[in-house]
């Protein structure tokens, strides 16, 4: 695709995907850790 | 019992508990006891006649008494004398002569870190006293039941845990 | 070019105008601002961020290396995009809350505090001065290079006015650095840059055409290896080149202090959401453009100027003179903050601490003004005499930083018994490693990029030494266990405590526990 060699293109192309998804899961990792935490105290009960 | 300038009190122990519980629903607070914290307040004129970063009026700085820390002082403490027992009382350990170099450094820090001038404004020290503020040690149970221990600010209801 | 000196004097002007507008206002009474929380939005905060990134190196290092290496250059940039959720990530939460518990100012400070050694801070500031320097170096580089393209004039007198006025600006005040004058830039560049992009790519063709006319002129600039493929196998050297961007900034002081002065974490998640989108958006970019070059620009003497030389051939000028002006000023504002930087660590971590204890206030700003002085002369002579390639600069003291650092941070929160021998043999060994291989050429004899060796001897300088210094003192143990882990308190308690009313805090417990008052 794009004209690119094949260990060129899976090198490259790949890592905004990744990059972009790391930086979603982190947006919700934060979010469940906070959520979690109040969750653990109720939990407890 | 001994008698000490105190700044006003802005919440009520009743309050206290009351915001305390309005934030955590799930949680209830009581006011154990009050204590005294030393600090040192100084009030500086600032006069600072400059086009791009003009800086004029009064400044204020309190010390911490015991950790000698400096700390931008929001308004002039409002105080008045009050008698307290001794045991609520914890000891000032800083001397005015040996904290106003203290506060005038914090101040000038703080003012150059901020706007990012390397040129020193020239302060006017303009008043000094020692003070003491009083906090509320609030004990705190989760529905958890898990126990812990504020202490809050009762002029700005400030808080921070106590380990 | 008569009339682009004018519109970057207007350009200047402008910002000055916002600088002056805002600061004016909220100089209006000294508490209110010296106490104002800068309540901008996690947009908002990404996007500033993102701006300050965009320097010297973004517009003429990285497209001069793409110019000549073709996709190999990309690799940089890989590490670049992520580089930020990385250290975000990985340092985050525990750094804010260690450095909290620590009450330590400054990034070096937080070093000695954490690991309980004067030692520390003497060579963790040396390392960071002479770096942070060369780093700006970099930056005079490229501001001469943007206003000779601007001026047309001769590049020695483009060194000397343009540093001449990064040097008067830092020293009279960084007016250029609020937040919504970082703001500006960043549109104006972010704007710039795509439509270069978008022009550029439209005219070779789209990807597949600037790789279809890539490959008729050098195959070997498609593959990841390098022109000629002179990395070919070289796993070393391609590794290490992505590797510096996404994890160096965790050893950069001056980006680490960020965690330090963190405020709440919901902003903090957010802006880690958008800055991920940016960077996808913006790092490949100048990386792209240097392509472009390649078949845009085959006649191109300095590789350093595919961009500048871009934007007049596909702009109009005075478009072209606007994107040269705002990157003249992204320049300034970089090298302003870190100018700053680097001479607040001198006068605060060097003199005021060893030569002159009692030093005056007037006194410190006079020696970080005469640092700040004195380290523009080095860098005009340096510019002048033997101009190192922007890019090259730039790796190598962001390199050195990153290697000397990197493993000191992460260590302090993620191993509890990580001690002071093991954390300055490492901070040595890394820097010492990375100055070696770069200055001896030793990458292209063993295959291995710099920042990767530097990495991989700090982190055996780290184990080794540590077995030789003693374990950190009780109180610090608890601090890390401390740091590590979730409050016992409610969230929404914990979410609003004041940070300012810590070191009370400490006092009171103690007097609460043993009863009687506590001598400070």
């Amino acid at each position: 695709m794009f004209h690119f060699p094949a260990e060129t293109f899976w090198l490259v192309v790949p890592w905004p995907f990744i990059w972009l998804a790391m930086g979603i899961i982190v947006y919700f990792k934060f979010k469940r850790d906070d959520e979690l935490e109040d969750q653990a105290k109720k939990g407890d009960e | 019992m001994r008698v000490i300038q105190t700044e006003r009190i802005g919440y009520e122990r009743k309050e206290i508990e009351l915001i305390l519980e309005k934030m955590d629903p799930e949680s209830a607070f009581t006011v154990q006891r009050h204590l005294y914290y030393p600090y040192l307040f100084f009030e500086y004129m600032l006069n600072r006649k400059s086009f791009f970063h003009p800086l004029e009026g009064n400044i204020g700085c309190t010390v911490d008494g015991v950790n000698k820390i400096g700390a931008l002082a929001d308004t002039f403490p409002r105080l008045e004398k009050k008698t307290v027992p001794r045991q609520a009382v914890i000891e000032n350990t800083l001397e005015l002569t040996d904290a106003e170099p203290i506060a005038e450094n914090f101040l000038l820090n703080h003012i150059v870190n901020k706007k990012k001038i390397l040129s020193v404004p020239k302060l006017q020290l303009t008043k000094q006293m020692v003070f003491y503020r009083p906090y509320w040690i609030v004990e705190g149970k989760s529905k958890a039941s898990e126990r812990f221990l504020l202490m809050v600010d009762a002029v700005s209801g400030k808080y921070h845990p106590l380990h | 070019m008569g009339s682009d000196v004018i519109i970057f004097i207007v350009y200047l002007l402008i910002l000055l105008a916002i600088g002056v507008y805002f600061s004016r206002k909220a100089s209006k009474s000294p508490e209110s601002y010296l106490l104002a929380d800068r309540n901008v939005g996690p947009a908002v905060t990404a996007f500033t961020m993102q701006s300050t990134s965009m320097s010297g190196f973004m517009f003429l290092g990285g497209p001069a290396l793409a110019f000549q290496h073709g996709w190999f250059s990309i690799m940089y940039a890989i590490g670049d995009a992520g580089g930020g959720i990385v250290n975000l990530t990985v340092l985050g939460k525990r750094m804010r809350r260690m450095s909290e518990i620590l009450g330590a100012l400054s990034p070096i400070e937080y070093l000695e505090k954490r690991y309980e050694s004067a030692a520390i801070r003497v060579v963790g500031a040396i390392i960071a001065t002479i770096f942070l320097f060369a780093y700006v170096f970099a930056q005079f580089l490229a501001a001469g290079k943007a206003l000779e393209t601007l001026t047309g004039w001769k590049y020695e007198w483009a060194v000397i006015i343009g540093v001449g006025i990064i040097i008067f600006y830092t020293v009279a005040g960084g007016y250029l650095a609020v937040v919504w004058t970082d703001f500006f830039q960043a549109i104006v560049m972010l704007l710039g840059v795509i439509f270069l992009v978008f022009f550029g790519l439209a005219h070779v063709g789209g990807l597949s055409g600037l790789n279809e006319s890539l490959a008729a002129i050098d195959p070997s600039y498609l593959s990841i290896w390098g022109k000629d493929y002179v990395y070919l196998g070289q796993w070393g050297v391609i590794i290490g080149a992505s590797l510096i961007y996404m994890i160096g900034y965790m050893g950069l002081p001056h980006v680490v202090v960020r965690h330090m002065s963190m405020k709440s974490t919901k902003t903090v998640k957010t802006a880690t959401l958008w800055a991920a989108v940016y960077n996808q958006l913006f790092t490949y970019s100048p990386y792209l453009l240097g392509m472009i070059g390649i078949i845009l620009l085959p006649n191109l003497s300095d590789p350093e100027m595919v961009i500048p030389t871009l934007a007049y051939t596909l702009f109009p000028g005075m478009l072209a003179a606007i994107l040269l002006s705002a990157i003249m000023a992204a320049i300034m504002s970089t090298s302003d903050s870190i100018l700053m930087q680097a001479g607040t660590i001198l006068s605060r971590d060097i003199y005021q601490r060893f030569i002159d204890k009692n030093a005056s206030h007037q006194k410190m700003v006079l020696v970080s003004r005469l640092s700040v002085l004195l380290a523009g002369v080095i860098g005009v002579l340096v510019a002048i005499i033997q101009p190192p390639k922007v890019f090259d600069l730039v790796v190598f003291a962001f390199g050195t930083l990153g290697n000397s650092f990197m493993v000191p941070y992460i260590a302090a929160v993620y191993w509890k018994n990580a001690n002071k021998a093991g954390v300055l043999s490492s901070m040595i060994a890394g820097g010492t490693s990375n100055i070696l291989w770069t200055s001896f050429g030793w990458e292209s004899v063993t295959g291995i990029h710099p920042f990767l060796a530097g990495l991989i001897i700090s982190i055996i300088a780290m184990l080794i030494g540590n077995r030789f210094g003693t374990p950190p003192s009780e109180r610090i143990q608890e601090i890390f266990e401390e740091a590590k882990g979730e409050r016992l308190l409610p969230k929404n308690v914990e979410k609003n405590i004041s940070k300012d009313i810590g070191p009370e805090a400490k006092v009171i417990s103690v007097f609460l526990k043993e009863g009687h008052p506590v001598r400070g």
